[in-house]
């Protein structure tokens, strides 16, 4: 069994999927990190502190590990690297909150709003249900790991999640904008 | 005194998610919000939001706004995520960006700013996922 899970970075990925994987005795499996072992990358980004990859190339060596594994969880940003997956998972989080997250880490401002952005306009959601069947977000905002492990078995997905059309989130928006500006 | 009218240039910046549009139209250097408009404040069902009327209906308003307080020229900045698969980058990008070239402006750069989410790898600007 695969399962994925997806979102955007601070969202809770990494926490849930090592919490899910154990509960189910699956093994895990962290994308960006199986990039830069197997340095699946083009070139570095000194601007946002990351490296710049081709889809295409990753995926091809993802899906062949893949095959070799029975059951594991999969955590990446990129959905649609995967080819196949019994469960896609996108975890989903308050623009708000994500940016306060996002500050602790040691991350410039614009990799900070870039994220927080990209969660706002829904970019990781719009690429998982492009390229899968059947998606289960999860809010896991005022959640704990453990609750948000509890919603993926009883499979309690939200049916829509659009932060954009709250007013304070737009406004909110506008501001990060400003900052970039 | 030139004797050719000055262009008086703004900036407008599309937003459009899955399920709504946003356009905000502002000076040129971005810090006076001139006029903003969404597709749910021009619709009443929540289901009509990502309707690509919804977001030329938005378009239409903030444009008029605009025009009306003197701006005459655009440049555009689109953040639309999507387009991976059959689907076209949030529905409302494209009817709000004609919206704007129909209403009166001169239309300068337009600019795909679209956020790309990314921890320590990232996938380059332009692309969003893969395609088959
Ligand atoms: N409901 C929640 N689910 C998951 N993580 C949460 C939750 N609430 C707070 N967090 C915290 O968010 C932080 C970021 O989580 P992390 O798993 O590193 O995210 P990601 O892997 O998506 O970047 C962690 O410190 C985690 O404890
Ligand atoms: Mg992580």
């Amino acid at each position: 069994m695969i399962i994925v899970i997806s979102g955007t970075p601070g969202v809770g990925k990494t926490i849930v999927s090592s919490l899910l994987s154990k509960r189910l005795s699956m093994s895990y499996l962290h994308v960006s990190n199986f990039v830069i072992d197997r340095k699946l990358y083009k070139n570095y980004d000194t601007v946002r502190s990351s490296y710049e990859i081709d889809d295409e190339l990753v995926a091809k060596e993802l899906n062949a590990y893949l095959k070799s594994l029975k059951n594991v969880v999969v955590e990446t940003v990129y959905p649609s690297l995967v080819d196949y997956a019994d469960k896609v998972i996108v975890l989903r989080r308050d623009p708000r909150e994500l940016y306060k997250e996002l500050n602790k880490r040691a991350w410039n401002v614009n990799k900070v709003i870039e994220n927080v952005e990209a969660e706002i306009l829904g970019y990781v959601s719009q690429e998982a249900s492009e390229w899968f069947r059947e998606v289960c977000e999860i809010n896991t905002t005022n959640l704990t790991p453990e609750e948000v492990v509890e919603k993926i078995l009883a499979e309690e997905c939200e049916k829509i999640i659009d932060w954009l059309a709250d007013p304070e989130i737009q406004e909110f928006m506008l501001s990060l904008d400003k900052i970039i500006n | 005194m030139s004797s050719k009218r000055e262009i008086r240039w703004g900036l407008a910046r599309i937003y459009a998610s899955q399920n709504n549009t946003i356009i905000t139209i502002t000076d040129i250097t971005g810090a006076e919000v001139v006029s903003k408009a969404s597709g749910g404040m021009m619709v009443k069902a929540d289901r009509e939001k990502p309707s690509p009327y919804a977001a030329m209906l938005a378009a239409n308003k903030a444009a008029a706004e605009a025009l009306d307080k003197g701006l005459m020229a655009i440049h555009i900045k689109v953040r639309a995520p999507g387009g991976a698969g059959p689907k076209t980058p949030g529905p409302g990008a494209q009817p709000a960006i004609r919206s704007l070239a129909r209403s009166g402006f001169i239309i300068g750069r337009i600019e795909d700013v679209t956020p790309i989410p990314h921890d320590t790898i990232r996938r380059p600007g332009g692309r969003r996922g893969r395609r088959v």
